[in-house]
């Protein structure tokens, strides 16, 4: 399997509900709710393809307390709020694969492309930050990554 | 409702939200446990020593159902055999417990994913997502998903990857382009992103695996419960043509052309279905991709 290692970073009004949603890569499916509240504090989202489906694990922070949840196709496993604090712990560890992963060496050109389980992963903390890749035989860590999050999703309050 | 004997195919989220269940269970079960320990109970509650013996048994019957399929045809010289059979039992299927088995992936736990995998290192390994077993009971799903994936350690991509050349495969590619069961790429990007020829081989190289299996039991099942069982073997396909989007499809065959045109036309499929031809014009209108 080969890897695949885009990266982009751009700062933007992070607190600005319309400005996540347009730099979102993934839109929800209709079968998922996406909650509408007035001031978010800071969000994760990890998108990926594994085998013949899309899954994605959302958690977004306001000031009520941290909703998260996963989905499979558009269709919701699991959701619910998540310990504050362990959210913030979460987000650290998205952080810092983040950084990780872009001081991984990239891989040639001519095998670019050939990804069959991409993944994106985007953090709007004080800054938005998205990174693209590719799961594959080179251990970037994102299946480590996502059982952190879903283990954080199903440890919910 | 299947007649399948033995077992049932259910919706691929079915499966994953029954592993969620178990997973959920155990956290609160074990609230203090960390996401190490949790995975350590759950791999021993999905793989099961029943389960994984099935899997097992169904991954020997198909590699040695594939290693008989090589052996016997004639359109392979006996250097490409040998290279072949060796691609085949090199594969070793990689199933936990213990949870660190799948260390570099663990959110395939729970997850359908099934999937052949050539590491940097050269080992060539098959795995499967917990949620595949709660989801597909069918033998003959096992076999039609487990001969998918191993076809891949020698299909033409693999086999160029790794340096070699199988001179047979050249027609079978021409004819998988001439009965549209896969789209023409441009001279040099054989083997590329868009490029669906590992996946049609896969595919047609399991119709044979499947066909036989089918036949292996056609004495003991009644007719209905064959036709169950036929269904049943490529049933998830039907669920992939809703669940994907185009960009998937670079790289496998619509769903419709891999039912219909890899599965549907193959003349064992449809002699092991009772679907005899009418007439000799039917045999000589059947077109179906051989070596």
């Amino acid at each position: 399997m080969q890897k695949l290692l885009k990266s982009s970073l751009s700062v933007a009004a992070a607190f600005l509900v319309s400005g996540l949603i347009a730099c979102s890569t993934i839109s929800p499916g209709p079968r998922e709710a996406v909650p509408n509240h007035p001031v978010l504090a800071s969000s994760v989202e990890i998108s990926y393809i594994l085998g013949h489906s899309k899954y994605r694990i959302r958690m977004v922070e306001h000031l009520n307390g941290v909703n998260a949840h996963s989905s499979s196709d558009g269709k919701v496993l699991g959701d619910g709020r998540v310990d504050r604090v362990k959210y913030s712990e979460f987000k650290l560890k998205v952080s810092e694969f983040m950084r990780t992963a872009r001081a991984l060496k990239r891989v040639p050109a001519e095998v670019e492309g050939v990804c069959r389980n991409p993944f994106t992963v985007t953090l709007a903390d004080t800054a938005l930050d998205t990174l693209i890749g590719c799961r594959g035989g080179g251990d970037l860590g994102i299946g480590r990554l996502i059982r952190e999050g879903e283990f954080l999703i199903y440890s919910k309050k | 409702m299947t007649r399948d004997p033995t077992g049932t195919v259910k919706p691929d989220l079915e499966g994953e939200l029954e592993v969620l269940r178990i997973y959920q269970g155990i956290i609160r079960e074990h609230p203090n446990w960390s996401s190490q320990e949790v995975d350590e109970a759950l791999v021993r509650a999905v793989y099961t020593p029943k389960r994984l013996r099935r899997v097992q048994a169904v991954f020997n019957w198909v590699q040695q159902a594939l290693v008989k399929l090589i052996q016997r045809e004639s359109a392979f010289a006996s250097a490409n055999k040998k290279l072949l059979i060796q691609n085949l039992k090199q594969v070793r299927l990689e199933l936990p417990p213990p949870a660190k088995v799948y260390e570099d992936e663990p959110d395939l736990f729970t997850k359908n994913d099934v999937y052949y995998e050539r590491l940097s290192s050269g080992g060539v390994r098959l795995r499967i997502g917990g949620a595949f077993l709660f989801t597909s009971k069918s033998w003959f799903n096992l076999v039609f998903t487990v001969a998918h994936e191993l076809g891949h350690a020698i299909d033409p991509c693999e086999i160029r990857d790794t340096g070699g050349s199988i001179p047979a495969y050249l027609q079978l590619e021409s004819c998988f382009v001439q009965q549209h069961w896969m789209a023409k790429v441009k001279p040099g990007s054989e083997c590329s992103a868009n490029d669906q020829l590992s996946e049609t081989f896969a595919d047609w190289i399991a119709v044979q695996v499947t066909a036989e299996a089918l036949k292996y039991y056609a004495t003991e099942f009644s007719r209905a419960q064959i036709v169950g069982a036929a269904v049943n073997s490529v049933r998830d396909l039907c669920e992939q043509e809703q669940s994907l989007d185009e960009s998937d499809n670079r790289q496998h065959p619509a769903s419709i052309a891999r039912i219909d045109k890899i599965f549907g036309r193959s003349p064992q499929i449809r002699k092991v279905l009772g679907c005899e031809p009418a007439s000799k014009q039917d045999l000589i209108n059947v077109d179906y991709c051989e070596l």
